[in-house]
C-alpha cells in the first residue's frame, strides 16, 4: 500500500508534530501538542472532545503559621489553635472532624511541703502548747492524703519526761499514733498520713516536769533539727 | 487568765539554759511555780519563749481558774483550755509587761 495509509486505518502523516497526539471524532484526527505547561482535557465543546488548557490553580486553604488543611465536602482550613502546648484532637462534632485542645492529664497529683524550725523554742508547760513558729499548710488535694514526717529534738533541763504530737489544727493526725514521750535530751521521727485538705499541721509539746526545748539545730551540726515536711498525693 | 506576752532583745547560746534562767526569775519574783520539779507539785502558769536571737518573743502565763491549763493557739490565734489537776489558781498581784522586763534587764 502507498499514500501513507496503514491497513484500514490511521494514515502515517496524521502526527507531524513533536508531542502531537492521536484523537476521533467521525475519523482519526490529529490532536496537536498545546502550549508548554498546559495540559490535555477533556472539553466536549472542542471537535475532538479535547483543550489544551492551563491546568487550574488549587490554592491551599492555609492562610496563618500552623494551619492544617481538613476536609468535610470541600477542603478546608484548620485553623492554628490560639494557645500553646494544645494538641490535635479528633471530634466528630466539629465540622471538619477535628479541634485543638488542652492535653488531658493522667496520673497522680504529689505535691510537696515542708517547713524547718529556725528558732528554739522553749515551754514549761505541763499540758500540751504549741511550738512556735512550727507550722506547715498542707496542700488541698480533692479525695487525697498527706504523708507526713516530723522530726523533733528535744531536750529537758529535768529528769521529767518530754511529750509531742503532731495537731492538723485541733485534731490529733492520728490520735493513739501521733504522740510520743522522750526522755531527756532526745531526738524522735514521726510519720503519719491525714486527708490533703489544706488545714495546718502544727506541732505540740509539754514537760512532765521541767522545760522542754524544742531544738532547731542542734550543736550547730543541723543533724538534729525541728521540721515538718510530707507528700500531698491525690 | 493572764497572758503577758512581749519581745526582748536577748541572745543566747543554749535555749535550755536561757529558759532555765528566764523561769528562776519570773518564778523568784512573782513567788509562784511555774514549772513541775516533781509530781506532786502545783503550778500558777507557764511560760513559753521563742529563742529568736536579739528578739526573744516570750509569753507568761498566769492561771485564772483551778485545774484548767490555758495556751494560746498559734493557728487560730485563740486562748485554748484544757483540764489539768496541776493546775492552781494565781492570786498574787499581776504583773504587767514593763515589770517582767525590768526583771530580766537585772
Amino acid at each position: 500500500m502507498s499514500g501513507g495509509m496503514q491497513g484500514g486505518g490511521v494514515p502515517d502523516d496524521l502526527l507531524t508534530t513533536k508531542g502531537d497526539t492521536h484523537g476521533f471524532d467521525t475519523t482519526n484526527a490529529r490532536v496537536p501538542i498545546g502550549a508548554n505547561t498546559t495540559v490535555l482535557t477533556a472539553d466536549s465543546t472542542t471537535a475532538l472532545g479535547l483543550a489544551w488548557t492551563a491546568p487550574t490553580d488549587i490554592a491551599p486553604p492555609t492562610t496563618t503559621k500552623g494551619d492544617l488543611s481538613g476536609f468535610s465536602t470541600v477542603q478546608s482550613r484548620i485553623p492554628v489553635t490560639v494557645t500553646n502546648g494544645h494538641v490535635l484532637t479528633s471530634d466528630s462534632t466539629e465540622a471538619l472532624g477535628l479541634k485543638w485542645a488542652a492535653v488531658a492529664v493522667g496520673g497522680a497529683t504529689v505535691t510537696a511541703f515542708e517547713f524547718t524550725l529556725s528558732t528554739d523554742f522553749s515551754t514549761s508547760s505541763s499540758s500540751y502548747v504549741d511550738v512556735t513558729n512550727l507550722t506547715v499548710d498542707k496542700p488541698t488535694i480533692t479525695g487525697g492524703e498527706c504523708i507526713t514526717t516530723y522530726n523533733i529534738s528535744l531536750q529537758n533541763d529535768n529528769d521529767g519526761k518530754l511529750y509531742s504530737k503532731l495537731i492538723d489544727n485541733t485534731t490529733a493526725v492520728a490520735a493513739g499514733k501521733s504522740e510520743f514521750s522522750v526522755n531527756k535530751d532526745t531526738g524522735l521521727t514521726a510519720s503519719d498520713t491525714s486527708t490533703a485538705d489544706g488545714e495546718t499541721l502544727k506541732v505540740q509539746i509539754k514537760a512532765s516536769a521541767g522545760s522542754s526545748t524544742v531544738q532547731h539545730d542542734f550543736a550547730a551540726g543541723g543533724d538534729r533539727m525541728s521540721r515538718i515536711c510530707g507528700l500531698g498525693v491525690g | 487568765m493572764t497572758l503577758i506576752k512581749f519581745e526582748k532583745n536577748i541572745n543566747c547560746a543554749n535555749a535550755v539554759t536561757c529558759n532555765h534562767n528566764i523561769l528562776e526569775i519570773f518564778e523568784k519574783k512573782l513567788n509562784v511555780l511555774l514549772h513541775l520539779e516533781k509530781d506532786t507539785d502545783k503550778v500558777n502558769g507557764h511560760i513559753s519563749i521563742s529563742h529568736k536571737q536579739g528578739n526573744h518573743l516570750i509569753f507568761l502565763f498566769l492561771y485564772d481558774k483551778e485545774g484548767v491549763h490555758e495556751s494560746h493557739n498559734t493557728v487560730s490565734k485563740k486562748i485554748e483550755t484544757v483540764q489539768n489537776n496541776k493546775i492552781i489558781k494565781f492570786k498574787g498581784i499581776k504583773p504587767n509587761e514593763k515589770d517582767l522586763k525590768l526583771w530580766l534587764d537585772k
